[in-house]
């Protein structure tokens, strides 16, 4: 299975808000992810529930560019999304890199 | 040159915890100072003098706190002095208690450190750690420092990296998971908790390199040392222990840094050797058991081996790889846990290590002591803006 | 006392600046008029401060305005990647930003500024010993914030 399909896979099952902190579960933004080679897809995470989909969001609220792998890597929950910025693997194009930090810290507490 | 000897002769520690919301800042003061007397076998109405380590009026909601404190003390009528400088103050505090018996002037000194850090909070993320670097923002120089240099010791250890290439990545961790793995059989520590390698690397990265689980904590506390003469000391406790040696240094290390000197904490370096004169100490690491000192972080930890003279510059990575500043190894360097994982609140951390390391000079600090050969042992702190506020302390059984 | 028995409420401090720069002054008016860099030098010992200082700490004298041509040499660089949320300096940089020390020509201390680069990978396009230019803020207001650095690549 493809990087971009596991992630498709993954999001729905594990990012689940029951799951995350109450921090979390506030959580609101729609992250847009332009990804070298890859189709663009985007997160919608509305009060902690995640919902993932294909395609440009119109008027996204975070930009995040970058390497498949890394994304893959991130989503993991074993290296922090810092890692991956401070190696160029994964980069902030604009918008909240506060977003970057807490789609991080959701992966650390889901573990996938 | 006709200073007397100086001894402490009573230890109060509070643990370190997020926070004491049950406890205003006066009662914690209370229960370290109630607990140091009562090691020493005194009541309040036994100390000639106080002198009071209060770091941050901001956080504490009240400036000139130490006259309610001294009031709250039942001192009313005796003279008391409250120092401030950064995450440094109670050693400082340290000192002037010291000068004030060894001069003569007072026979029992209480040096107390209290800080509050948990009752700010910030109204937009409802998180009281957001609240906490703000209201303390004007401990760094409000015109050159803030708002961008906000790790300026982060700039001292990068400038080291850099021009030593050391320590590594990997160095840095290890001091990390010593200081955890340390705290684990420290009752007071804030923090119980084992790392590993790959955790302490992959962790957030706060300012590179240091993570998240290599910076320290920070929260409330209290603790408080009794200072006594020799002819006094004597009386009161059968395990003296002397303060042979004590240095403070002001020295703003980042803004005279260039390409030829860069990456020192002066300050340090500059306490621990006035520290040293005085004690008669030339090979600190043969001659002392351990020290406890300020790990603001991991790798400032391993910079402060270097300027306490520990090893060469350059070479305190090394000190981490070969074991040396492990518990059991040749001197180790935070027992308790350090400000890592022990904790921190600036205004505490110094008098709390002065109080440590003279517990294991005694030979009682439980599960965490460290073997005494020689009979000494050290604390170093280190703060402020400009990384620039040191004091040490030299302590002999 | 139990823990939970605490008792909780509110409060709040705000205290507003409009302060003075005394001697060194002329530092910010240049920012923010003329857009250039000072430093201040000593008659006695030759010293040159930026950050200015109106008095030179060695020799007890008055120094003196001398104009810097805004480039300069990183003596230290921590590429930062967390913050607290309300962090103020989160008007004029985004995160990650890199913190550099930054020895002006011709001034014998450091100024603590940041260095804005397009790749911020760690410790590539600035570390120790990169050279920088000075770039000045369309709105200045008489802060350290008003200028930033870029790589100087001339």
């Amino acid at each position: 299975m493809g990087e971009l399909e596991e992630i498709y896979n993954i999001i729905p099952r594990y990012f689940v808000k029951e799951r995350l902190s109450r921090g979390l579960g506030q959580w609101s933004t729609v992250v847009q992810f332009e990804l070298d080679g890859e189709k663009a897809f985007y997160l919608v995470i509305d009060q902690g529930n995640f919902e993932i989909q294909q395609g440009i969001y119109p008027k996204p609220k975070t930009v995040v560019g970058g390497d498949i792998t890394a994304l893959r890597e991130l989503l993991k929950g074993t290296i922090d999304v810092t890692h991956f910025i401070a190696n160029g693997k994964l980069r902030l194009i604009r918008g909240d890199y506060f977003d970057l930090l807490n789609l991080s810290r959701a992966a650390y507490i889901v573990k996938r | 040159m006709g200073m007397r000897k100086v001894a402490i002769v009573g230890v109060g520690q509070l643990p370190f915890r997020t926070r004491y919301p049950e406890k205003m800042y006066t009662e914690l003061a209370f229960d370290a100072v109630k607990a140091a007397l009562e090691d020493a076998g005194l009541t309040h109405k036994d100390i000639d003098s106080a002198v009071y380590s209060v770091y941050c009026d901001a956080l504490m909601r009240q400036s000139t706190s130490d006259l309610i404190i001294h009031d709250y003390l039942g001192l009313n009528g005796k003279p008391g002095v409250r120092v401030a400088d950064g995450a440094a103050s109670s050693a400082y505090a340290t000192r002037v208690g010291y000068n004030e018996v060894a001069s003569g002037m007072s026979e029992i000194v209480l040096v107390v450190g209290v800080q509050k850090s948990q009752d700010v909070i910030d109204l937009q993320t409802m998180h009281r750690g957001d609240a906490i670097f703000q209201a303390e923002s004007q401990t760094a120089d409000v015109i050159w420092e803030n708002p961008f240099t906000i790790y300026p010791w982060g700039l001292v250890l990068s400038a080291h990296i850099a021009k030593y290439h050391t320590p590594t990545e990997e160095q840095i961790a290890k001091v990390a998971i010593k200081n955890h793995h340390n705290a684990m059989d420290n009752p007071n520590a804030q923090l119980h908790m084992e790392l590993s390698l790959e955790g302490v690397l992959n962790s957030r990265i706060i300012g590179w390199p240091t993570t998240m689980y290599e910076s320290c904590l920070y929260g409330e506390s209290a603790a408080a040392v009794i200072l006594a003469s020799e002819e006094r000391g004597k009386e009161i406790t059968e395990k003296p222990i002397w303060i042979t040696g004590i240095g403070s240094c002001h020295h703003n290390s980042t803004t005279e840094m260039n390409l030829e000197n860069a990456g020192r904490l002066w300050a340090v370096y500059g306490a621990a050797t006035q520290a040293y004169k005085m004690a008669g100490i030339s090979n600190s690491i043969h001659e002392l058991d351990l020290v406890e000192l300020n790990d603001l972080t991991a790798g400032i930890e391993i910079i402060s081996y270097e300027e306490l003279g520990l090893c060469p510059l350059g070479k305190g990575g090394r000190l981490v790889d070969e074991g040396t500043v492990e518990k059991t190894g040749q001197l180790p360097v935070n027992p308790s846990g350090g400000r890592i994982a022990n904790g921190h609140i600036a205004g505490v951390s110094g008098v709390h290590s002065v109080g440590e390391v003279a517990l294991h000079l005694r030979e009682e600090a439980g599960k965490r002591q460290v073997k005494i050969r020689s009979g000494r042992g050290m604390v170093s702190t280190l703060g402020g803006g400009y990384a620039g506020l040191s004091a040490a302390v030299i302590l002999e059984r | 006392m139990d823990h939970k028995e605490y008792f909780e409420t509110s409060d709040k401090f705000e205290v507003n600046y409009l302060f003075s720069y005394g001697g060194i002054s002329r530092f910010f008016r240049e920012i923010v008029e003329n857009r250039k860099i000072f430093g201040t030098k000593c008659p006695k010992c030759g010293k040159v401060y930026c950050p200015p200082r109106s008095n030179c700490s060695n020799c007890y004298v008055s120094t003196e305005w001398v104009p810097l041509d805004g480039k300069g040499t990183v003596i230290a660089a921590v590429y930062c990647y967390w913050v607290p949320a309300n962090w103020i300096g989160l008007k004029y940089v985004d995160l990650p930003f890199i913190n550099a020390l930054i020895r002006l020509d011709g001034a014998d201390t450091c100024l603590g500024s940041v260095v804005i680069v397009e790749d911020m990978t760690l410790n590539k396009k600035v570390k120790q010993g990169t050279r920088v230019k000075i770039k000045f803020r369309e709105k200045r207001e008489g802060k350290i914030s008003d200028f930033y650095f870029v790589l100087d690549e001339d």
